[in-house]
């Protein structure tokens, strides 16, 4: 599958990238580019090849055939590593250490200067300042996460890569690590982020990839991909029922799906589908608006229609379901 | 070399604020007092013979306790290099060390060599308690001399026992860290410590028996180092991180 464009600028990219793991083509031939301050979303069911991806990424598994390149570089290289901060789906944090430990350890493998000010600077960041001497063993979930995400930040990396941030998070603790994650945007650095949670992911992210059987089927701007979805409408509420006859006019005539429910019409249509002609037809025909609320699929509506459809190529040879939305 | 120390320093921290470290190392003391029994049996047959026997005789015996005592150790150190690894790559720690600009081969020596560290550390410790009791609080008051052993037993204690434990915990952290089972690993530095210690100890029959001096001793260490460092270059040839993440449960 060819790669969507990127500059040559872009923090992260992939192109063609093969991997078979165990006899199982886990990545067949993904691409993609993230570009320097997007928040990049990686999307797909348990198995679709994320967690391959992130390794490639990380230089921890070499891709069979195809590209990588991490800030301008192959991953391989510790050069490249060194502008990287990542947290994998296990925090990796030594228990019998404290926090502060833990981070110096990390500041000490990235050569970071002035380590003590630095650490004192991410667990203030993190909220754990007045925990940073007291073991790891004793923090709970959030905290060990919220530290985590203090490790990867550590040496100021360019890149984020991020693995399920808020899994197993309660909501306050879900809220803070979106907090650090915007905090992070807004000073510019890249974030790579894989997670299940498509809310969080559509307040998150500009752009998302979605993997599915380790094929790339949908990637691109999130607000571009949900208004080409083919999926738009709005709900109109009037002052009176519709009667049935202007509905199957508006039917006919605008070229769209329109069904009543009381006093509200939801209109739907393709991609091409505008509210102020609709409007202004009902308009025309005497209706009285009382509201009008513009409806777009969300980031939830277009991973299930797509993942349905992948299943259903799948399950009819293995045809690549919507891969060609990319 | 910043980046492996930091590895070596944060294993050691870990190794002496582990709990089991410190019931671990009063086993291993406890191991080690077979060389003063066996001193104290030698000692009551020989206390009333002239000094200079005296002293001939307990400096071939410090001269063996330099060969043979960091060597009991070199358990110590086995079992650090492979509970350490097995533990870290249950934890999935090991892996996100790998994601850190650290080159594998880096990751391999620094553990193995901390865990040669801190065993050379509690060896030495007890190599020094040793020497203290035999030759000073035993032999010195009755010979009113000081002893000290051969300087070959010197250099084998401080440079050629170390790279043997060094060696053989280098082939125990490769096998863990590619096997997926670390019982395989515990196989592997049972076998070693059993090749090592069945050297030197055929050496310390065989030898005598064929008019070789026990200062010949330190060719058995060389011998090893060079089979246990010869395998552990060619391991590092076959290391890779996808060996290491695919041989890795999740």
């Amino acid at each position: 599958m060819a790669m969507g464009p990127a500059s040559a600028s872009s923090a992260i990219r992939l192109e063609g990238i093969h991997k078979h793991l165990s006899g199982r083509h886990v990545l067949d031939g993904v691409g993609f580019a993230v570009e320097q301050g997007d928040i990049f979303g990686c999307l797909g069911p348990n198995g679709a090849g994320k967690t391959t991806t992130i390794r490639i990424m990380l230089g921890l598994l070499r891709a069979d055939a195809g590209t990588v390149t991490v800030t301008g570089r192959d991953p391989a290289e510790d050069a490249a590593r060194a502008r990287v901060g990542f947290l994998l789906e296990a925090d990796g944090l030594y228990d019998d250490l404290s926090a502060w430990d833990n981070l110096d350890y990390y500041a000490r493998l990235y050569g970071v200067r002035d380590p003590g000010g630095r650490i004192a600077e991410v667990l203030d960041g993190a909220g754990l300042a007045d925990r940073g001497r007291d073991k790891v063993s004793a923090y709970s979930k959030g905290m060990r996460q919220r530290l985590a995400i203090a490790r990867a930040v550590l040496h100021s990396p360019d890149v984020l890569i991020l693995d399920e941030p808020t899994a197993g998070l309660d909501p306050g603790g879900q809220v803070e690590v979106r907090r650090m994650l915007q905090d992070l945007r807004e000073r510019g650095t890249t974030v790579f982020l894989s997670s299940h949670n498509l809310d969080e992911m559509q307040r998150l992210c500009n752009r998302i990839v979605l993997i599915h059987g380790g094929r790339i089927r949908l990637y691109g701007d999130l607000e571009s991909l949900a208004a080409g979805s083919g999926r738009r409408g709005a709900v109109i509420e009037t002052s009176a029922p519709v009667p049935d006859e202007v509905l199957a006019a508006l039917r006919q005539e605008a070229g769209v799906s329109a069904d009543r429910d009381g006093a509200a019409v939801t209109v739907s249509g393709g991609a091409s589908f505008e509210v102020p002609p609709v409007v202004a037809f009902l308009v025309q025909k005497g209706i009285r608006i009382e509201q009008v609320t513009k409806q777009q699929d969300s980031l939830e509506d277009l991973y299930v229609r797509i993942e349905a459809e992948a299943r259903a190529g799948a399950a009819a040879g293995g045809a690549p379901g919507a891969g060609g939305r990319r | 070399m910043t980046n492996l120390w930091a590895i070596i320093r944060k294993d050691l921290l870990e190794i002496f604020r582990a709990r089991g470290t410190y019931f671990y190392i009063p086993g291993m003391f406890l191991m080690s007092t077979f060389f003063f029994f066996s001193y104290f049996a030698l000692y009551g047959q020989i206390a009333n013979e002239k000094p200079d026997v005296i002293l001939a005789t307990t400096r071939v015996f410090l001269n063996g306790m330099g060969y043979m005592l960091p060597m009991l150790y070199a358990l110590f150190a086995c079992n650090l290099s492979s509970a350490g690894l097995v533990f870290e790559k249950q934890k999935r720690s090991l892996e996100s060390l790998m994601a850190t600009p650290v080159s594998i081969r880096r990751i391999w020596i620094g553990k193995s060599l901390s865990a040669t560290l801190s065993a050379l550390a509690i060896a030495y410790g007890a190599s020094i308690v040793a020497y203290c009791v035999i030759a000073l609080a035993e032999v010195y008051p009755k010979v009113h001399k000081a002893i000290a052993p051969h300087g070959l037993a010197f250099l084998t204690a401080l440079v050629l026992v170390p790279l043997t434990i060094f060696t053989i915990s280098l082939l125990v952290s490769y096998i863990q860290l590619v096997t997926r089972n670390p019982r395989m690993g515990n196989l592997v530095y049972g076998l070693l410590l059993l090749v090592s210690w069945g050297a030197l100890f055929l050496a310390s029959f065989y030898l005598p028996a064929l008019g070789i001096s026990v200062d010949y001793y330190p060719l058995i260490f060389v011998g090893l180092i060079v089979v246990f460092g010869t395998v552990a270059y060619l391991c590092s040839r076959a290391l890779t991180k996808e060996k290491v993440v695919l041989s890795s449960k999740g």
